[in-house]
């Protein structure tokens, strides 16, 4: 995920110099300003088959985060609905890279800073304008729930700005990777010329939220060219899944050439 | 007296042999259908309420942090009153525990978890602070509303969540799948409970420690 290091003071600098009569370079609604969060709909794109490609774009207050699309052991994702006009329907497609938000050992999956959501959003022909309305839940010790209303017209959508492309969620190359049930745990087994080198750490984040604890600890090891990844089974009474699909961060190499990379994997009982 | 003060005030998991447990996290979890972690703690009637007590009655464990927000989806819609009502009424015993270390949100004094139990109609048979964390952590609670079930013979038969829609929208209530209210249906009538393990959603518990 790309850091910067004020995010928040930067996009309401970025409101301010809109404010003050800065030429508009992207198809976006006004601002809704939260005391945590500042949040804003932007039309990326109309689809070939008229569909909308929409981002909700959250920067968070530091200390704050917001969540991924399986939140892990707390928190809710954040939802995206589009009012009018009648007969649209939009969904949340696209998500940032997680982070692992760790409170006294209770694992969340969420983000820092400025993210954007894409979402999908299908709308009658012809529709020029949409309302629509966003939840999403901001915590720091503390949890509260917010929502936005928003305006977006869309008869034209110009093109959006380089700094809400770079916010764009990377959908991390797919690999597979084996499941196998090892004792009491879930072992994901992944050929490690796949990853492009051994990895020196690795994390898998489940898109399910009920299908592995989040919380405890994955086991690491590598072995004749194989990264098995222990997972602890969310109810170790419950049958295994056939398929388990998720993100794995990995980080390879050491020193200043360390860098973190991410696959999306689709791990499969047996293989 | 010959206990020192600070067990006596607080909340200890007490095991057989009378041995004090520091569980330590990621510790085994409890697990479904096996014994449920004996505990003792105080409550805001400054009573001492241990598990083994109730042997021989229906137990529920309802983790809370009254400012959370998922907390307080279920007590605005009166759905958490009503199972708790409910189990009172088949002669089963709720026990609400807050977990959230002082000064952290959700804590309260005895008097004002009293005073919350009042103002929002609650019915739990008792109210157990458990500052430490020590109740928390031995049942693995990770969030508010954590909920478990306990048989009349001590075994944990469900932990989870209070229903299956993770939200904070008052709406949501009567749409979700109610887990702990079809456990207690399921358990009442003598049926293997269809749902044993579900996922919890809601806060972050304060624990002790975690800053």
């Amino acid at each position: 995920m790309t850091k910067h290091i004020h995010p928040w003071a930067a996009s309401l600098a970025l409101g301010v110099a809109l404010a003050a009569g800065a030429t508009r370079a992207e198809t976006i609604s006004p601002p809704v300003v939260t005391p945590h969060v500042r949040a804003q709909l932007v039309a990326l794109d109309r689809l070939d088959d008229g569909r909308l490609s929409l981002g909700l774009r959250l920067t968070v207050k530091p200390g704050w985060h917001t969540y991924w699309r399986n939140p892990g052991d707390s928190g809710e994702p954040p939802t995206l609905r589009v009012s009018a006009p009648d007969g649209a329907t939009a969904r949340i497609i696209g998500w940032p890279a997680p982070e692992r938000i760790d409170i006294g050992g209770i694992v969340s999956y969420g983000h820092d800073g400025d993210v954007l959501f894409v979402a999908r959003a299908t709308v009658p022909q012809g529709t020029t304008r949409i309302e629509a309305e966003a939840t999403w839940l901001v915590c720091d010790k503390v949890c509260v729930p917010e929502a936005g209303k928003f305006q977006l017209d869309v008869a034209t959508i110009d093109a959006p700005a380089a700094a809400t492309v770079a916010l764009k969620p990377v959908l991390p190359p797919s690999i597979d990777a084996t499941l196998a049930r090892t004792d009491d745990k879930l072992r994901l087994n992944i050929d490690v010329t796949k990853l492009g080198g051994a990895p020196v750490s690795a994390y898998f984040y489940p898109y399910q939220g009920d299908v592995i604890d989040h919380s405890a600890k994955q086991g690491f090891r590598i072995g004749d060219g194989t990264l098995a990844l222990d997972l602890t089974p969310f109810d170790v009474k419950a049958k295994p899944p056939l398929e388990l699909s998720g993100v794995l961060e990995v980080e390879i190499g050491a020193g200043g050439a360390k860098q973190t990379r991410r696959f999306e994997v689709l791990a499969r009982f047996g293989g | 007296m010959t206990s020192t003060p600070i067990l006596t005030r607080r909340a200890s998991l007490v095991l057989a042999g009378g041995a004090l447990l520091m569980p330590t996290l990621a510790s085994a979890r409890p697990v479904v259908a096996q014994s449920a972690p004996a505990f003792s703690g105080m409550d805001t009637n400054g009573k001492q309420q241990s598990l083994a007590d109730y042997k021989g009655k229906l137990v529920v464990l309802e983790w809370t942090n009254h400012e959370c927000p998922y907390v307080g989806k279920h007590y605005r819609s009166t759905n958490m009153q009503a199972i708790q009502k409910d189990v009172a009424a088949a002669g089963g015993v709720w026990l609400t525990i807050i977990s959230s270390e002082p000064g952290s949100q959700g804590f309260v004094s005895p008097a004002q978890a009293n005073e919350l139990t009042k103002s929002r109609g609650a019915a739990p048979s008792a109210v157990i602070l458990d500052p430490d964390g020590i109740i928390g952590r031995a049942y693995d609670a990770r969030v508010t509303p954590h909920m478990y079930i306990i048989d009349p013979k001590g075994t944990l038969v469900y932990m989870g969540g209070i229903d299956s829609i993770r939200s904070t929208n008052l709406d949501d209530v009567p749409k979700a799948k109610p887990y702990v209210r079809d456990a207690l249906k399921e358990l009442a009538s003598g049926k293997p409970i269809s749902a044993p393990t579900t996922s919890a959603y809601g806060c972050t518990i304060k624990y002790k420690g975690t800053a």
